[in-house]
């Protein structure tokens, strides 16, 4: 049990409580081991700092009630303090939730950031077989997680619709007795899928995640068809099937950022309101497949990927200052772990990194990798992240073997160089897959590290938008964090007609 | 003599030293690791004079006078974050054995 005293010292009356700090607009941010931060002007940094603010001034009220200084009995602030910070890695509770399932690595498109690699859509022999699938739902079903998440994944997942099936019937056949929270998601182009496969996703509740990259234009350019046509007249009609059999809400897409995006996120943001989505993922390329056989066509510096969020986030921001809720998921994501005591499981954005302890992928030959990324870099024949084989290994030697712990060991913000000093690392995370992939190391030099500047750009944005934004600015990021619309704009929105900002 | 003045050697690098009275040496080597994507740095022990600190731009876009006045800024703080983290790592130390204390009970 703790067995801490108040430890004022001969220069200040108040004992400092952990807590990172950074300077930032021209004044200084503190976030507390809770997560809580605040801004103080420099001058009254330095007084804290040097321990001589007052117990009666403004400033030393609010660091004592946010847990950055206490004045007397330490049990109660080091209590909250363990709570939130338990609270904020509650995500570490439940062990492996999102399982995915790769059903063949065939694919009806030739995206050209693919990250895979698809094979021809006639080469059945990349198809998972019927026993490498009812093994692979087997050590799913072990997991610990109360909360179970089956992703089919491929290539085109529903070019093997048969053991798409087979997993889902098995999945719940075997989870009467388990009785998790199960859900399913199937990730498609649905540019080749028929009513009956969207019937059977209606039928067992299966989730749709799509891909739409933008307008057809851009959509076109990097989606092309296994024949080299366009895909996004074939997503349109698939989506228009998917939205009337299965429902819209049952509905999502993501995008990928190329280098024809930039500049255009305003647009891409339209062309997902046109087609009735009320979220976006402003996702950058990811550095593994063809993305980087590509990249002189496709690539771009982070600071110019950086700018487009930027636009793109303020572009919807505006949007919903007119009335259009519509929200940026990642902003959502980083603004909950800002805004509230909860943190949020993101497997490429947490500590540790998510990769193995949140998600897994079972490949289709049985393969089972700490994360889809681990599986694209085998993919090229680094099979570094390699967990086991479900034909060959059981629960208990692929989720506590060495792969896995040297993941996690070199995934903890709290450790690693700069992250551990850095302010915003109770927010962040990292992904040492992405590190691997690009370094050749797990853990990498953060002062030329794109991912550290692209969350870096980005909380230092978001946070600009929460420090200094209006009351309606707050309001929008607020119902950002609770996904419902502001009550100003489902007033607009039943008026009819937009609203002036 | 210790001087915190930038100084610009033969081979193009700018030498500054900072006082240990002051500055301790973990101090200075993490501000140094924050600078190294832009600069090449040596770091040099001299009994006599304090740290050296040797900044070469890695490019010529670099304004080595405007990121040395940084870097002895960011010094500052490195060291008070030490001392902040010197000073809370008991209580550091017990908040995440607190908070995870829960975990050790459960089957």
């Amino acid at each position: 049990m703790m067995n801490l005293s108040h430890r004022a010292t001969a220069d200040r009356a108040y004992q400092f409580l952990p807590f990172r700090f950074m300077r930032l607009f021209g004044r200084t941010l503190l976030v507390n081991q809770g997560g809580q931060f605040l801004m103080l002007d420099n001058g009254d940094f330095a007084r804290f700092a040097e321990g001589t603010l007052k117990a009666n001034e403004e400033i030393f009220l609010d660091l004592k009630a946010k847990h950055f200084l206490t004045d007397g009995i330490m049990e109660l602030p080091v209590e909250m303090l363990a709570t939130k910070y338990r609270t904020k890695k509650a995500f570490l509770r439940s062990f492996t939730s999102l399982h995915m399932l790769v059903l063949t690595v065939r694919c009806n498109q030739r995206c050209k950031y693919c990250q895979v690699a698809c094979e021809r859509a006639d080469t059945r022999r990349f198809d998972m077989q019927a026993d490498t699938a009812r093994k692979s739902v087997d050590l799913i079903l072990q997991s610990p997680s109360p909360y179970i998440k089956i992703e089919f994944q491929g290539g085109e997942p529903f070019l093997n619709f048969d053991v798409l099936r087979l997993a889902v019937e098995y999945a719940k056949e075997l989870n009467a007795d388990i009785k998790k929270h199960l859900e399913f998601v199937v990730c498609t182009n649905l540019s080749d899928v028929n009513k009956d496969q969207l019937g059977y996703c209606k039928e067992h509740g299966i989730n749709i995640s799509t891909s739409l990259d933008g307008p057809q234009a851009l959509h076109d350019l990097c989606r092309p068809m296994e024949n080299g046509e366009g895909s996004y007249a074939r997503l349109m009609a698939g989506l228009e099937l998917a939205r009337e059999i299965v429902g819209p809400d049952r509905i999502s897409a993501l995008m990928t950022a190329t280098r024809a995006s930039l500049g255009q996120f305003p647009r891409i943001v339209d062309e997902y309101v046109a087609n009735g989505f009320t979220s976006i993922f402003f996702r950058s390329l990811n550095p593994y497949g063809r993305a980087i056989s590509g990249r002189a066509e496709l690539g771009y510096p982070v600071e110019e990927f950086v700018r487009s969020y930027q636009e793109g986030l303020d572009y919807i921001v505006e949007l919903n200052l007119r009335g259009i809720w519509f929200v940026e998921d990642y902003a959502a994501l980083l603004l909950t772990r800002i805004l509230t005591p909860f943190g949020t499981g993101f497997v490429d954005l947490q500590s540790p990194s998510g990769a193995g302890i949140a998600c897994a992928i079972y490949d289709y030959d049985g393969n089972v990798y700490v994360s889809d990324e681990g599986r694209m870099l085998a993919r090229n024949g680094d099979k570094k992240f390699l967990m086991g084989n479900v034909n060959q290994h059981n629960y208990r030697s692929l989720f506590t073997g060495d792969v896995i712990r040297r993941t996690v060991e070199s995934s903890c913000v709290e450790c690693l160089p700069r992250c551990s000093d850095c302010a915003f690392n109770i927010w962040c995370g990292a992904d040492p897959v992405r590190n691997y992939a690009t370094r050749g190391d797990l853990v990498v030099h953060k002062p030329s590290d794109d991912f550290c500047h692209r969350n870096m750009a980005i909380i230092r944005h978001l946070l600009e938008k929460v420090v200094h934004g209006n009351d309606d600015t707050q309001d929008v990021l607020w119902s950002w964090i609770t996904r419902r619309p502001r009550a100003k704009a489902l007033s607009c929105e039943s008026e009819g007609n937009l609203c002036d900002a | 003599m210790i001087y915190n003045k930038p100084v610009i050697k033969e081979d193009g690098s700018t030498e500054v030293v900072v006082d240990p009275t002051f500055f301790g040496p973990e101090a200075v080597l993490n501000t140094a690791y924050l600078f190294t994507g832009e600069c090449y740095i040596r770091l040099i022990a001299t009994s006599e004079q304090g740290i050296v600190i040797a900044f070469t731009p890695k490019r010529p876009d670099v304004t080595i006078e405007v990121l040395v006045q940084q870097f002895l800024n960011e010094l500052i703080d490195q060291q008070l974050r030490i001392q902040i983290r010197h000073d809370t790592a008991e209580i550091q130390r017990i908040i995440v054995s607190e908070a995870f204390a829960p975990l050790g009970t459960e089957g």
